[in-house]
């Protein structure tokens, strides 16, 4: 009730666009751009996918900083051990995929190693660790894991091209009905039952920190989330892992429902994720130093600062530019990361995995940006412990879930939200 | 002049009115108004009548997070009062060292909730926390404190209880010293029964304070916010969330603040019809 045009820039998460723009908050930050006192940095070099996080209806309205996009961790020591392997092949008959491609080899290679003492410490480890707590983030887990099953390629030459049923995540674009428990859900979160029982019952009450520790301890042979990991994992006072790190783009999944035929499709389906915050500076439109506060963004968004920050790490700051990415893609070289105190094949795994997701994967998923977003996920995140806790079936939460954000959807206007979220996808009626 | 006397007299009482209309009778009328209205980020939007009271009592979150609200505040205000009448009746008598120990009993009082319930994550943590760890020592099993909706109620009743026992104990302990060793004394020679002493003099004597104690601990026990926030985040998924966790959660992260405003008035109302009518059944029972 303070009133509005105390801030000038509000430095948020991207899940807030929605109402920046229907509640007309903020000027764009491309109206800067060639301003000659301000300093330079380069739009284009933001990857694809996080491109969208700072544009709306193809104008630039963020500045460059932070990039958020989940990848798969895992141990490459261990994974890539002959006695290891050898084992896997006799107790699975398959050969241990290294790395673990989709969902289903995760689900093989963290049972498999799931309660047994691969570290030498004399004690039963764990397959994977995740953070399930709920309000501890878990729900961005889901997120990227339940993508290769929900988002389907579109028919003819452009598989990205989005559609009434193809490359949607979130709702049906011409009636905002949640997707949310459709079949491609129901077997997503069948699969993070079956991951959550690889590893510790504990971290259905872990938040993101006891999560990564157990990875960085050594205790965990897989673990998936943003950045953070692999910048963590060089800290020798709180990783005993460096040198030992193998990434991997978010995985697939061996088959994905295709929501216009109403089937499964038995194919392998990849799907790029920007889960997170992805925080990131806009301009308020009631801000009366707009100049000065796009000249404080510029900087920062400048290679000197965000590149530094990116490859220091421990600013929370995560690769998503050409300047991150190793060359020849991009511009950074082993070195810059080496110098920051990376070992070199770590960093390599780290940034090429990032890369591949974000350049080679065919598919995308669509990030939430509308108004109403934040009170929609708590739901969800409460429903997904719910059921990963036992209190009620996968079924039920996801159906509970799509019968509560209707109830929002409609309480904050069906038909504007519609608008909005259509704009935010690049959806067109036909 | 006794007049003009008077009238400068009742100057000195308008600061005290002027206090009580800023910050109790003001924000009390904007509540109710912003609880009968649309609100978006702070903005109102125009006068909604009981909509959000309608709404309230439809969602199956506010009737679940209140019935949490009730089995803590039951738990919680019953063994805190026993524990800590307990603990009074102990130290009040001639113990060696008993300053040392009255002082230790009372320290977690003195401690923020939120930051109890951080260190309530460290002793609870299911892997090697200290408490699953003793209970590994002595043979238990592993407890999914955290993890599991029934143990993380008993965990968060758990640290709820450890802070506020001293409480009821340390009031409690002043109703005690305040009764006169010659009422005990010509007792004594009636009945040489402790517990008939205890039924028939000390409990009549510390009614009224036992009272006051309960009370406020219950009205305590509805506001509970920062254990359960701090030590489960209200969950697995909603199994420990207290009414005003989600009030908060409703105004301060969904910035629903008229809806979050409607729940705070039922929580008002509630604790004030909870307190009336317990006053009046515990006048009846030792008046």
């Amino acid at each position: 009730m303070t009133g509005t045009g105390t801030y000038d820039i509000i430095v948020g998460p991207s899940w807030f666009y929605g109402d920046y723009i229907s509640n007309d908050w903020i000027v764009p930050g491309e109206n800067f751009f060639n301003d000659p006192r301000m300093p330079k940095w380069d739009p284009e070099s933001i990857l694809p996918p996080l491109k969208e996080l700072y544009t709306w209806g193809g104008k630039w309205v963020g500045f460059n900083n932070d990039h958020d996009g989940q990848v798969l961790y895992y141990r490459r020591d261990i994974l890539t051990d002959p006695k290891w392997q050898e084992e896997f092949k006799k107790e699975t008959g398959k050969d241990l995929p290294v790395p673990p491609r989709t969902w289903e080899e995760v689900y093989e290679v963290a049972k498999f190693f799931h309660g047994k003492d691969w570290n030498g410490d004399g004690e039963a480890d764990y397959g994977i660790t995740m953070h399930l707590k709920v309000a501890g983030q878990g729900f961005f887990h889901f997120m990227a894991l339940s993508a290769p099953y929900v988002v389907s390629p579109a028919p003819g030459d452009d598989p990205t091209k989005v559609t009434r049923y193809h490359n949607v995540y979130w709702f049906d674009p011409e009636t905002m009905e949640p997707l949310v428990n459709t079949p491609g859900f129901v077997e997503a979160l069948n699969m993070l039952l079956k991951l959550s029982k690889t590893g510790p019952s504990a971290m259905w009450g872990w938040s993101l920190g006891e999560a990564w520790d157990a990875f960085l301890r050594g205790k965990a042979v897989i673990t998936f989330s943003w950045g953070d990991v692999g910048s963590l994992s060089q800290l020798t006072d709180r990783s005993v892992i460096k040198g030992k790190l193998g990434v991997a783009p978010i995985p697939g999944s061996e088959k994905y429902y295709d929501l216009e035929t109403k089937q499964w499709v038995e194919k392998r389906n990849f799907v790029a994720n920007t889960v997170g915050a992805s925080w990131h500076g806009v301009i308020s439109k009631f801000s009366k130093k707009q100049d000065l506060a796009a000249y404080f963004l510029s900087w920062q968004a400048t290679p000197a600062i965000n590149h530094w920050n990116v490859v220091w790490g421990w600013t929370g700051v995560d690769p998503g530019t050409l300047y991150d990415l190793l060359q020849p893609t991009g511009k950074a070289t082993i070195e810059e990361y080496v110098a920051t105190g990376y070992d070199a094949e770590d960093a390599k795994q780290f940034v090429n995995a990032y890369e591949e997701m974000w350049y080679k994967y065919p598919l995308k998923q669509s990030y939430l940006r509308i108004p109403g977003t934040p009170e929609m996920w708590e739901v969800w995140d409460i429903h997904l412990s719910e059921a990963v806790t036992g209190q009620i079936s996968p079924e039920e939460a996801l159906n509970r879930t799509a019968e509560e954000w209707n109830a929002i959807i409609d309480r904050l206007g069906r038909e504007e939200l519609k608008k909005i979220y259509q704009e935010a996808i690049g959806y067109k009626p036909e | 002049m006794k007049r003009k006397r008077e009238e400068k007299g009742n100057l000195f009482v308008v600061p005290a009115v002027v206090w009580v209309f800023l910050f109790t009778i003001f924000p009390l009328l904007y509540s109710l108004r912003v609880s009968l209205s649309k609100v978006s980020y702070g903005k109102i939007l125009g006068f909604t009548g009981l909509a959000n009271y309608v709404r309230m009592f439809g969602d199956y979150r506010f009737w679940s997070t209140f019935r949490f609200t009730l089995i803590f505040a039951l738990i919680s205000v019953t063994t805190t009062t026993f524990l800590g009448l307990g603990f009074a009746l102990v130290f009040n008598r001639k113990i060696r060292g008993i300053k040392f120990f009255r002082s230790l009993l009372t320290m977690p009082l003195f401690t923020a909730p939120v930051a109890l319930g951080y260190l309530g994550v460290m002793m609870f943590y299911e892997e090697n926390g200290p408490i699953n760890v003793f209970l590994k020592f002595i043979g238990m099993g592993k407890v999914p404190w955290l993890s599991h909706p029934w143990w993380a109620t008993l965990a968060i009743c758990i640290v709820d209880i450890w802070q506020w026992t001293p409480f009821a104990f340390i009031i409690l302990l002043a109703g005690l010293q305040s009764i006169s060793d010659e009422i005990y004394e010509a007792a004594v020679i009636d009945t040489s029964s402790g517990w008939a002493v205890f039924r028939h003099i000390t409990l009549p004597l510390i009614s009224p304070i036992l009272g006051t104690v309960m009370m406020l601990r219950i009205v305590d026990a509805f506001k509970a916010f920062d254990i359960p926030f701090s030590l489960t985040s209200g969950g697995p998924g909603t199994a420990t969330r207290t009414l005003t966790f989600y009030i908060y959660t409703q105004g301060l992260r969904n910035f629903d603040l008229g809806y979050a405003s409607a729940m705070a008035y039922f929580l008002l109302a509630m604790t004030m019809i909870i307190g009336i009518l317990f006053f009046r059944r515990y006048r009846e029972l030792y008046e």
